[in-house]
């Protein structure tokens, strides 16, 4: 039996009192406004998550699954 | 006879002050800090708890483990996954200030982009080194 490769696992960890802000990892389907849209009730909201994640998101259009997201 | 109370007043009032210091102490350092719950699931929510709470999970899922931690100082937890027979899939740390008996969360998460092979998987928690809790769930 092939042992499995968890080379490529990501992790990510966050905590109540981080200040203000939380990881997330985005999964198949996901889109900035439908992160924003159930994490805050507003579609609209998605340029904050844009915005805390300029670093990483070049294209608000374009996230990948398994991209961990900082949620403001 | 006023002359002879006065120092037995004394001495028991400097007694009684004694009792007080040595009475019951206020936990300190890593006794003060402990983990009080270990839930497992495929979601979270805005305020870090378990969304769908389960151990059973699809290659394609992110697992989340959420650690309930209760106290006054500095926490260091620790989760170490590991597959089957011990083989270890990632360990992910963080430290977290306790401030008051108020529980804080912390959510630790992993993802595989090419799915988890199917199996068993383990969990084990440590807080500031020290094994917490431990957690058994499976990819199916």
């Amino acid at each position: 039996m092939r042992t499995p490769d968890f080379s490529n696992v990501q992790s990510g960890s966050s905590s109540s009192n981080d200040s203000g802000s939380r990881s997330y990892v985005v999964v198949k389907g996901d889109s900035l406004s439908a992160i924003a849209k159930r994490e805050y009730g507003d579609a609209k909201e998605w340029r904050r998550i844009y915005d805390a994640n300029r670093d990483i998101i070049k294209d608000p259009d374009l996230i990948y699954p398994g991209q961990t997201l900082r949620l403001p | 006879m006023r002359t002879r109370l006065i120092p037995q007043f004394t001495l028991l009032a400097a007694a009684l002050v004694a009792a007080a210091a040595c009475g019951p102490k206020k936990a300190s350092g890593e006794n003060a800090v402990k983990v009080t719950d270990i839930t497992m699931g495929r979601s979270l929510t805005a305020d870090i708890k378990i969304d769908d709470k389960s151990v059973d999970f699809k290659p394609a899922d992110v697992i989340y483990a959420v650690v309930e931690a209760k106290g006054t100082g500095p926490a260091t937890l620790a989760a170490r996954w590991t597959y089957q027979d011990n083989q270890v899939v990632t360990e992910e740390s963080k430290t977290v200030q306790l401030t008051s008996d108020e529980p804080v969360r912390t959510e630790f998460h992993i993802s595989k982009p090419d799915g988890w092979p199917a199996g068993k998987y383990h969990l084990v928690v440590t807080l500031n080194g020290t094994k917490a809790g431990e957690q058994d769930f499976e990819v199916k």
